[in-house]
């Protein structure tokens, strides 16, 4: 869509909007490194200018909202307090990263951007992040509600937005923390999020992605998790808009008794190109990880599924389990699926296994025959063939991915909602 | 129950083949077929294995992959042919598969509700909520013998060869079509069951209603007792009876059939 900005633009972007000077001197530096990274990164992807954040009103955000949730809102890359819902949340469980870098406690400079790494996208998010959640969790401190990060880029004129969350997870607490990223206007937009995720010893996460630009919007994102010993991290990702997209799974299983599953849920169509590299490192004896990828293809939709395990020499008794299911609606969608196992240990139970197929010619003419139309019928047996991922996910957000799909299944054909 | 025999032999059929020709994959199945079945009666369709007794019953409701020569089907007056599969099922008609298919994840009575409701539609009769269609698929689930567990698995998935069929005629139950096309829903049923199928197909019979029932065996005529029995030999039809032609071929099989 866009064309590409060259490094040196970004360079002098970088320079003339004083972002190495931004923030204290841990967050300059990781500025610093992020632009180095941008420049030596091997793929590209269009900058578009960062803009000020348009307003919003309720009704535009009401439709996003996830109920009970303890809610913050972040409109154009910026941390937006009006519409947020916090009250009631424990004392310093939330910090917006805006906030955060200017007073910093020792636990930003130990983790901020730390994890991640510092390729493509996150070298990108790294140099230009505005603002985020850094979520702290004490230990034992068990929320209730569900933690939901809603960010909205209005797409009113083009625009780039780059939030980074930090989240960390105190021994043995718990929560359900819920990632959106929704697009509204017709404007084209770029998104990077990068989220930071570290679980402590027996702490239990349930963290959810749900990505929903337009297909104005490109997203780029990463979600690195960090699993202690006997802890236990959850993922449902859903995507569904951005007519590019990539969002990478970095989880590495760094003690004993650790473990990270997966659920992904990938919808597709028209012209979008949407890519979903995993990499799961088992650091750690009696590790286990489980991923179930299922992408949904219409259209001349582009999908791409890379899933790399490494099981390191000292992770005996080790289970790792990957999955990667693909639908094909269409002649012209297409799905790469790549897993890259590299296993150092014979003490260890691994599988993995992929199919693409098309819906069973059988099966839809059975429900003709009992008077469903073809369309309902094709909508039944997508749902059959999402149902996995969406049982699984937490049960808030099982309403929300239902109508997701019945939603995407709807318009995936729409002209102009899909062109 | 005895078989209704008072369908009146003026009333325009509901269902009309004439020399019905179809191929599958370039070769010919059904080589000349004809068969008219009005209200009120009950159809036996025997023959031996491959003789094209499934084709027909495809044939019927619309299933992609055939091809149709020549010949013609009017199912109370209209095409058929030119019909799709569900504007077929919305207008009454109903297959019971020879091999009924599984689909994990999509629940029997979730299924089972949007088929109903799709046919309600279409006869523009407001559509049924989940409650109250919950009362009637167990009403007729206990009808047909089956347990109320099988209603919120997934269609078929895992159900025993027996226990599928059931589901057949539960699903023929909710959805009271026209013209039921039952295909070898007795294979694979025990003897039980098979008393019990038979009695909820029974209870189905109406004037109204007909049904083309095929089969191998005569034990599932002796419980839907059948006004005219047919063998379909090599794509036609060779002879027809009443229901004591099932009995004389259960003594010396099809060889002794003389078109
Ligand atoms: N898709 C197909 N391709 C090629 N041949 C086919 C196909 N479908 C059916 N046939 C052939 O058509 C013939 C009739 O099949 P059909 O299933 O109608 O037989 P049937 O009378 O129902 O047999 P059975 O009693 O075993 O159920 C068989 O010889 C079968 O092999
Ligand atoms: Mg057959």
């Amino acid at each position: 869509m866009q064309t590409l900005e060259p490094p040196a633009s970004v360079a002098a972007r970088f320079a003339a909007e004083g972002w190495g000077k931004k923030g204290p001197g841990f967050v300059r530096d990781i500025r610093a490194a992020g632009l180095d990274g941008w420049e030596s990164a091997p793929a590209k992807m269009p900058l578009l200018p960062g803009a000020p954040a348009h307003p919003l009103t309720e009704a535009d955000v009401a439709p996003f909202r996830l109920a009970g949730s303890l809610e913050a809102v972040f409109v154009d890359g910026r941390f937006n307090p009006a519409l947020s819902h916090l009250k009631g949340a424990p004392r310093s469980l939330f910090t917006p990263l805006s906030a955060a870098v200017e007073k910093p406690t020792e636990l930003l400079e130990t983790h901020l951007a730390r994890h991640a790494g510092d390729e493509g996208a996150v070298a990108l998010n790294s140099a230009f992040f505005t603002d985020g959640a850094v979520l702290d969790l004490e230990p034992l401190l068990e929320v209730a509600e569900p933690i939901h990060l809603l960010h909205l880029s209005t797409g009113v004129e083009p625009a780039s937005h780059h939030l980074r969350h930090l989240i960390v997870a105190g021994s043995r607490s718990a929560a359900t923390v819920v990632e959106s990223y929704v697009g509204l206007g017709a404007a084209p937009t770029l998104t990077t999020a990068v989220t930071e995720l570290l679980a402590g010893d027996g702490a239990h996460i349930r963290h959810a992605t749900l990505q929903r630009e337009t297909l104005h919007g490109e997203h780029h994102g990463k979600l690195a998790l960090r699993v202690g010993r006997g802890a236990v991290v959850t993922e449902t990702a859903l995507g569904v808009g951005a007519s590019r997209s990539e969002r990478t799974l970095d989880a590495r299983l760094e003690a004993e008794g650790a473990e990270a599953q997966l659920d992904a849920l990938l919808l597709a169509t028209a012209g979008q190109d949407m890519s979903f590299p995993t990499f799961v490192d088992h650091a750690a004896p009696h590790t286990t990880s489980r991923q179930l990828v299922k992408a949904v293809l219409d259209g001349k939709a582009h999908g791409s599924f890379v899933g790399n395990v490494l099981v390191r020499a000292n992770a005996t008794k080790t289970s790792a389990e990957q999955t990667n299911r693909n639908l094909l609606l269409s002649d012209g969608a297409r799905m790469d699926t790549t897993p890259q196992l590299e296993i150092h240990t014979d003490d260890v139970k691994c599988s993995h296994g992929s199919t693409v197929g098309q819906l069973s010619a059988d099966a839809l003419f059975f429900l003709r025959s009992r008077g469903i139309g073809v369309e309902p019928a094709k909508l039944l047996l997508t749902q059959a063939f999402a149902h996995e991922v969406i049982e699984r996910a937490s049960p808030v957000l099982r309403p929300t991915l239902e109508s997701l799909l019945t939603q995407w299944f709807a318009c995936r054909k729409v002209p102009g909602v899909h062109d | 129950m005895s078989p209704n025999n008072h369908a009146s032999k003026t009333s325009a059929p509901l269902l009309e083949v004439k020399d019905l020709h179809v191929e599958v994959n370039g070769k010919e199945i059904l080589k000349g077929l004809s068969l008219t079945v009005r209200a009120g009666e009950v159809h036996a369709i025997m023959g031996p294995n491959g003789s094209g007794k499934s084709t027909l019953a495809h044939i019927l409701a619309g299933r992609p992959g055939y091809t149709v020569t020549k010949g013609s089907v009017h199912y109370h007056g209209k095409d058929l042919l030119a019909l799709e599969p569900e504007e077929r099922a919305r207008d009454g008609l109903f297959l019971a598969f020879q091999y009924p298919v599984e689909i994990a994840g999509v629940a029997n009575t979730y299924f089972l509700r949007e088929a109903m409701n799709a046919i309600r539609k279409h006869q523009g009769k407001e559509e049924m909520d989940a409650v109250d269609f919950l009362d009637l698929v167990k009403e007729k689930a206990a009808l047909v013998g089956m347990d109320e567990r099988f209603l919120t698995r997934g269609v078929n998935e895992g159900f025993s060869g027996g226990e599928k069929k059931r589901n057949e005629i539960l699903q023929m139950a909710v959805l009271e079509p026209r013209l039921c096309v039952l295909d070898e829903t007795d294979s694979g049923l025990d003897i039980d069951a098979l008393r019990t199928v038979a009695e909820g197909v029974n209870k189905l019979r109406s004037p109204e209603r007909a049904m083309v029932v095929v089969t191998h065996y005569q034990r599932l005529l002796d419980h839907i007792v059948p006004d005219f029995v047919h063998v379909l030999q090599g794509g036609r039809i060779v002879k027809s009876g009443d229901k004591r032609l099932a009995l004389e071929l259960e003594k010396s099989g099809y060889e002794t059939v003389k078109a």
